[in-house]
């Protein structure tokens, strides 16, 4: 008899199952990609156990949408204002189908080295997301899709949501479909790579109790009164879970601080970028779906090494910095109070740093923080009222919301330069 | 427009919904801005969709965000109601490099801030889908505005899509 369900074997969620329509999915050339894109791109030239990719983190993700949707939509867990709102009961076995689908394709088009060199290694105003769409809506991946009784437009608007899928309005059951997978506070996306990166970067602070987290999660909706509140529903969490959401915000603030911003990883992933911006064709990556097939890690590390080892390779001094850890010196890191005497500090900081130094001598990366992930609604036990996860927890306003804005100099000059700093930062004190 | 020039902006935005005690929560920013940006066109650049709540910008979320994080706002939860924004820092540096530029749409700011900043989360909603279908989608007849507002937002009574309708036609 042949098997329907079948299984992987995961550190994290430890067997995912898959029915054979997800494996077909699984098994097709784009999603076998993912197993060579690593997921922290070069974070395992400083945590060497980070070499995990976006193939078990799909998993992942589409595991943990199944669960989350099983208990948001479970009888008990429903109040009649939403059960309104939402498809009938008999619907939800096809629903959570598609929703387990759209999660296990919500990273395809991720570039090689997932993050690390996306922004100025495609066309402009093109993102990740944007292949993802791409590749969903026009590949390969797309006739399967059909094969399996799937609408492609559909399985996309899901999986890379709105900021992205602009061709149409989503409506209500829409916009929490996507929000289980891409959700702010409380995405599948965010709690596996939070629990995966933690255990592989081999860091305790990523974990968290996520079975408890997403035992708690609920559709919830504010009574509507004249303030500030939407009331569209939105997933938030039964009281219960209140402490178990202020340690996953907490996680996500310490595998920022620690990992994600670490200076070292952020300088690597700019070395990287330069390299790819002498190596490949024009400087971008191909976006057309069959020349982004052909082009993993696997491809790019192996042409960092020839390129490292060939003196007259065009990016052969990109490649050394990486292959030789000949990467640059984290110089400056703004800070709050330098920021409130003058906003305009990094870039007349790095400005003047490229006259004295040269302009290939000094860098900058920087990130802004995305939308607040801490506020979002809470059902309360005693009275049934859904209050904001602000008033309910003192906590949550405490945790500081991630950013970075880092100066880097050639390690060469990296002794003149923070000399040269650290003159001018005191001199501005005085 | 550069990103300190816009936060400049936003910070007085905010300013003013504070002192015209604007309840102030993200929708009331989210849609104040909208009418900033596409009713007296000041270029702002925000990508506004539907969604929550009528017009929204991802972009502009972030940027809230980013507010906060350099200490410039604070979010506070008052019950029984939801969170709400104020300035952090009465004096920024912001306000002074920037202060040509927000002195030069401070009269439209105050302007939304005094037409919008006392309309409940519910009542913008209308407004600023029924105008974002007149201007962005130019729907230009009544009828059709309010048919297809109704599509988009199902619980708006065809009562209320018409009032609304009516009112933001005779925005421009």
């Amino acid at each position: 008899m042949s098997k329907h369900y079948h299984e992987f074997r995961d550190p994290i969620h430890n067997f995912i199952r898959v029915s054979s329509d997800e494996r077909k999915i699984i098994d097709s050339p784009f999603f076998q990609r993912l197993r060579h894109i690593h997921q922290l791109a070069t974070t395992y030239l400083i945590y060497p156990s980070a070499t995990h990719k976006r193939f078990e983190h799909s998993l992942g993700v589409m595991e943990l949408s199944g669960r989350v949707f099983e208990i948001i939509t479970q009888e008990d867990n429903l109040a009649d204002d939403i059960r309104n709102l939402i498809p009938p009961r008999e619907e939800f076995a096809e629903w959570k189908k598609k929703l387990k689908i759209a999660a296990l394709l919500h990273d395809v088009g991720h570039l090689p080295f997932s993050h690390a060199a996306e922004n100025e290694l495609l066309p402009p105003g093109i993102k990740h997301e944007n292949i993802t769409l791409n590749l969903i809506l026009d590949s390969s991946l797309t006739k399967l899709l059909k094969t399996l009784g799937l609408q492609p437009e559909f399985i996309a608007k899901i999986a890379v949501g709105p900021k992205i899928y602009k061709t149409d309005i989503f409506n209500i059951w829409e916009a929490i479909l996507s929000e289980i997978i891409i959700g702010n506070s409380f995405g599948v996306d965010r709690i596996d790579y939070l629990l995966r990166d933690s255990y592989h970067v081999g860091v305790a602070y990523g974990k968290f109790d996520h079975y408890r987290l997403i035992d708690t999660l609920r559709l919830l909706q504010y009574e509507a009164k004249d303030d500030g509140r939407s009331t569209e529903p939105a997933i938030g969490i039964e009281e219960g879970g209140i402490n178990v959401a202020e340690s996953l915000l907490l996680a996500r603030y310490l595998m920022f601080s620690q990992v994600y911003f670490h200076p070292v990883r952020r300088a690597y992933d700019i070395h990287l970028k330069d390299f790819l911006i002498k190596w490949l064709p024009n400087g971008k990556f191909s976006i057309k779906p069959e020349e982004f097939l052909k082009v993993t890690d696997n491809e790019v590390n192996s042409a960092i090494q020839k390129s490292a080892d060939d003196h007259l390779s065009v990016a052969h001094k990109e490649a050394q910095r990486i292959v030789k850890r000949q990467h640059f010196r984290h110089l400056y890191s703004l800070m709050q109070s330098d920021f409130n005497k003058n906003p305009n500090i990094v870039e007349e900081l790095l400005t003047e740093a490229m006259e004295k130094y040269g302009k290939d001598n000094i860098k900058r990366d920087f990130n802004l923080p995305k939308k607040a992930p801490d506020i979002f609604p809470v059902l309360l036990k005693t009275d049934e009222r859904v209050v904001s996860s602000l008033e309910r927890s003192s906590t949550l306003n405490q945790i500081p919301l991630s950013k970075f804005d880092y100066i880097f100099a050639e390690p060469k000059i990296f002794d003149q330069a923070h000399k040269w700093l650290k003159d001018k930062l005191d001199q501005q004190e005085k | 427009m550069k990103n300190f020039e816009r936060w400049a902006i936003l910070l007085e935005l905010i300013k003013e919904l504070n002192n015209k005690d604007s309840w102030c929560g993200e929708t009331h920013i989210q849609k104040s801005v909208f009418f900033l940006q596409e009713l007296k066109n000041i270029p702002l650049n925000y990508d506004f969709i539907i969604y929550k709540y009528g017009p929204f910008s991802f972009e502009l979320s972030d940027e809230i965000t980013a507010l906060r994080a350099f200490n410039f706002i604070e979010v506070e939860a008052i019950p029984p109601y939801g969170v709400t924004i104020s300035i952090k820092a009465s004096k920024n540096q912001l306000e002074k490099l920037y202060s040509e530029d927000v002195k030069k749409y401070k009269k439209d700011i105050e302007f939304i801030a005094s037409q919008f900043g006392n309309k409940s989360v519910v009542q913008l909603e209308k407004l600023a889908t029924a105008y974002y279908l007149f201007k962005i989608e130019s729907l230009k007849e009544k009828d059709q505005i309010v048919q297809r507002l109704r599509v988009i937002k199902p619980h708006i009574s065809v009562k209320d899509a018409e009032i609304a309708v009516t009112e933001v036609m005779g925005f421009n």
